[in-house]
């Protein structure tokens, strides 16, 4: 963990969890969802009269050592804002998009109705025709699971019709079939002395790939500690299709055609491999597939990848060698490999470059991480029960079984969303008529071609959304409506990856987090299933149960939820070069967690899957490959960069963010606006054959003049007067992803195209809301 | 020493931008919409020459900055200085401030009278 560079005053920063500050109690806690991000920083909750007063950085916290980032600091304005609703709500069915239909319930009427629906759409259509429908790395990451299969029964649960699986599972499967574990880039975020470890060391060399960390905080990676690394003298090479501010800081920027990454990893691996900079020791000692990774890259050499790419041939030529000859090097990649359809042939070209380069499990390289997934030890304490009729669990008929090879192998540790989808519209292989939908709000966000997956949720018995405020999907499709709790409001743990923290609720309104919810349901469906009393009982059990390599419990028997925040941090043990030591594999020999025990830059799992086994690249659609497909849609759309002042489809009620960041963005180059027509500030229409949507051009003078980039996850809360009918808080007129869309996944239904549409621009001239928060 | 001016040394070489010290000291001073004590302004980005760019944030305290006086006298950081995200604003005199100023892309204010 980084520390915090000035002195810190012990007496208003203290080590307990909890003391009193005149007139306000104070918390050490740990921020995590909701609402966003996925990192758990570290946060001082000073409460009055049962009320969040306001939040500080805790400078002694890990992680990110007091830094806060600007949604945090609008904590008290999140929690404490107007929109939110804290009583369940019910709708008759038939009344689907009116907001004056919904009547206010009590907990136990809500759940009785619950009860009630699932009795009855159950018994008719069978335990797996319900299905919950999951959000982004939030706090929800097992419940979702619990609740489908032991509490209901179900074995589907899956993302929020996130199309191809297409955030993280791809990489994630990528690293388990080439490595056999997760690997992320280290800034010594695993060890308690973080960059002060006398095993650190500091990268020479840390590539940002397909990602901008220091806005998107992605999957538990605080982004500033490449800000840290840089301060250290760590130089960047950056590859984006639009120039970032690291990008500008970058000894290297390579400005790439979206969807061509692929083609420049097996580029840089030929440059490696022509030019003998490779790590020889390792790749003889470590992996399996050299000559046949070697024979594929051979096929790329720089010209032919700076044709595809669009990168000049010496620039990838001289970034290859600085990458290959620095010691150590990172990558830190993100979520755009698993967002174009070849993303996981990229992806997997990028995690062979840190094996070929000799970079895996070294400090400052690409470290191998298992510890600190609580999420999954969360989730084990139900996987292995029995279901409500008091079966084991059957996972064979699983939305997706009969499609994809990677589900019937079971690799897959979630129903397919597009299988979802089409179960849903054509009831094959079975009906879906009990949709249950937590932390995710699809019509705005995650789902590809919202108004399809509204036409086919609209088709359920019965349509149950949790959430903390009304959102356009519970709008337009929820019967019953369930409050969830915030952070501030919540029992838990976050650990992802080290260390171990307690999440203690600071407050307490009527609202009931995911953990009461599944808890709740369970003693009435599946008492047996779910013998916790609460969600502290749940949490001691859970680390009750996690266990070492060696299968010995971390914690003692009588460690109890209080001794967790006692502590405030655990660290679980890490060492560098795992592989070397026997601290990998479950029988306790050196090398991989992989079929041959080695790093496979072949990796015979895809081959068993029936994909391609080497890093591979494969044209998507594109002008070069399509002149004529593309005359009327001539320029490139991505979609899906982040924002500092939200979190995907969050924050958008906050007027603190809206004074920063008021209406979507569309970022052009000033050529592009020309040709259009266009000046910044001006709404403009991006249409394709799929639909059309309006954002506001902001000129970006760096990227490629047939690339634009085009906003995610906008819909406009302060239409409190437009929340009834088809355009709930007018989702519809700026949600992008009506561009984008589902069942065009990549092979083995990974990845799909969110980065790669073609489309056309247009001055809009009828379009001129006006900003008022309303409170 | 009661005549010590106080300021903030900002190296802002590594300011990303994230808008937390605009944030925090809003969110401190409760400063209402279209109100700011510290503003961030973009220098760049500009094509400096072949594969180079110039991309800079300079954060800057207006008349509004009182060096959070209320969370000095309390024994904290000004809340810019705390929760800055690159850690690149420091408090203290203006003296040893300056002492510090040894590197590229540094710059002291003095925001209080
Ligand atoms: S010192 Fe305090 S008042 Fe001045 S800019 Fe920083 S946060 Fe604002
Ligand atoms: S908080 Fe720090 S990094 Fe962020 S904008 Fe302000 S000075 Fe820059």
């Amino acid at each position: 963990m980084p520390r915090c560079p000035r002195p810190i005053n012990e007496e208003l920063y203290r080590d307990e969890w909890i003391w009193q500050e005149g007139e306000y109690t104070v918390y050490r806690n740990c921020q995590y969802t909701a609402p966003g991000c996925h990192n758990g920083c570290g946060v001082l909750h000073y409460v009055k009269d049962n009320k969040l007063v306001k939040i500080e950085g805790d400078p002694k916290g890990a992680l990110s050592n007091g830094r806060l980032c600007m949604r945090c600091l609008a904590m008290e304005e999140m929690v404490n804002h107007p929109f939110r609703i804290y009583n369940p709500m019910k709708r008759d069915p038939a009344k689907r998009g009116d907001d004056d239909a919904w009547e206010v319930i009590t907990w136990d009427e809500a759940y009785d109705l619950y009860v009630e629906k699932a009795e009855e759409i159950l018994g008719k259509y069978g335990k797996k025709s319900f299905c919950i429908l999951g959000g982004t790395g939030r706090n929800t990451t097992w419940q979702f699971a619990a609740l489908a299969t032991t509490v209901m029964g179900s074995p589907n649960y899956t993302f929020g019709f996130l199309s191809g699986n297409s955030c993280y599972v791809p990489r994630m499967n990528v690293c388990f079939w080439m490595g056999g574990d997760v690997m992320v880039a280290d800034c010594a975020q695993c060890v308690e002395e973080g960059y002060d470890h006398p095993d650190y060391v500091n990268p020479e060399v840390c590539v940002i790939w397909c990602c901008n960390p220091i806005v998107s905080n992605a999957d538990g990676f605080f982004g500033h500690w490449i800000v840290d690394l840089m301060r250290m003298g760590t130089k960047l090479i950056v590859i984006d299709p639009r120039l970032t501010w690291m990008g500008a800081q970058a000894e290297y920027y390579l400005q790439i055609k979206p969807g061509t990454d692929g083609a420049l990893a097996l580029g840089w691996i030929n440059v490696i491999i022509a030019e003998d900079l490779y790590d020889h020791d390792f790749v003889e000692k470590w992996t399996y597939g050299f000559d046949q990774l070697a024979a594929r890259a051979a096929e790329y050499p720089p010209e032919r990848v700076a044709e595809i790419t669009g990168i000049p041939a010496d620039l990838i030529v001289a970034s290859a060698r600085r990458y290959a000859t620095a010691k150590p090097a990172s990558v830190q990649w993100g979520l755009k490999f698993d967002q174009f359809k070849n993303g996981f042939g990229a992806a997997m070209g990028c995690a062979a470059l840190w094996a070929l380069t000799g970079n895996i499990d070294v400090p400052g390289g690409n470290i191998v991480v298992n510890t600190g997934f609580i999420s999954g030890d969360a989730r084990r304490m139900f996987s292995g029960m029995k279901n409500t009729a008091g079966e084991e669990f059957d996972m064979t008929e699983r939305l997706g079984q009969d499609e994809f090879v990677v589900e019937q192998m079971g690799l897959e540790p979630q129903a397919h969303p597009d299988s979802l989808l089409k179960a849903l519209e054509t009831g094959e292989p079975y009906p879906i008529k009990f949709l249950f939908e937590q932390s995710s709000n699809f019509l705005a966000n995650m789902g590809a071609d919202p108004q399809r997956l509204l036409a086919a949720v609209r088709t359920v018995d019965f349509f149950v959304v949790t959430d903390y405020y009304m959102t356009p999907t519970a709008a337009a499709c929820a019967d019953l409506f369930l409050p969830i709790a915030m952070s501030i409001e919540r029992t838990g743990c976050r650990s992802m990856f080290n260390p171990t923290r307690a999440i203690s609720p600071v407050v307490t309104t009527n609202a009931h987090t995911d953990e009461d919810i599944v808890l709740d349901i369970g003693h009435r469906l599946n008492p047996e299933g779910t013998p916790w009393a609460n969600a502290t009982e749940f949490w001691e059990d859970v680390l009750h149960n996690i266990r070492d390599q060696a299968g010995k419990p971390y914690y003692p028997p009588d460690f109890t939820f209080d001794d967790l925040r006692e502590k405030m941090y655990i660290w679980e043990p890490f060492e560098y070069r795992k592989y070397e030591k026997g601290l990998l594999r479950s029988d306790g020999q050196p090398g991989f967690s992989t079929p041959t025990g080695r790093f496979e830059f072949y990796s015979l799992t895809a081959e068993a899957a029936g994909g391609d086994p080497l890093p591979h690249y494969v044209p998507e659609p594109n002008k070069t490959a399509d002149p004529e497909a593309f005359e009327e849609y001539p320029l490139y759309l991505t979609t899906g960069r982040r924002s500092w002042e939200f979190f995907h489809s969050e924050h958008r009620h906050l007027k603190s963010m809206r004074e920063f960041h008021p209406w979507p963005r569309v970022e052009m180059t000033q050529e592009t606006a020309d040709k259009y027509g266009i000046q910044e500030g001006d709404w403009v229409l991006i249409e394709n054959p799929r639909g059309s949507v309006r954002e506001k051009c902001v000129i970006n003078p760096s990227m490629h003049p047939d690339t634009i980039m085009a906003e995610h996850g906008w819909w406009y809360p302060e239409r409190r007067d437009d929340i009834s009918g088809d355009n709930p808080f007018g989702v519809f007129d700026s949600n992008i992803n009506q561009l984008v869309p589902m069942e065009d996944y990549g092979p083995l239904g990974y990845c799909a195209p969110y980065d790669t549409q073609m489309c056309r621009i247009s001055k809009c001239t009828d379009y001129h809301p006006t900003y008022d928060p309303g409170y | 020493m009661e005549n010590t001016r106080y300021g903030l040394l900002i190296d802002y070489e590594f300011c990303t931008g994230c808008h937390t010290c605009e944030t925090a000291c809003k969110v401190e001073h409760g400063f209402e919409t279209g109100l700011w004590g510290i503003q961030l302004k973009e220098i760049g980005p500009q094509q400096i020459g072949p594969r180079k760019w110039d991309w800079h944030y300079l954060p800057a305290p207006t008349a509004l900055c009182d060096l959070c006086a209320d969370r000095v006298a309390e024994g904290r950081w000004p809340t810019c200085v705390h929760h800055c995200q690159a850690q690149v604003i420091e408090y203290g005199p203006v003296e040893e401030l300056a002492a510090r100023m040894d590197k590229q892309f540094m710059v002291l204010y003095t925001p209080t009278a």
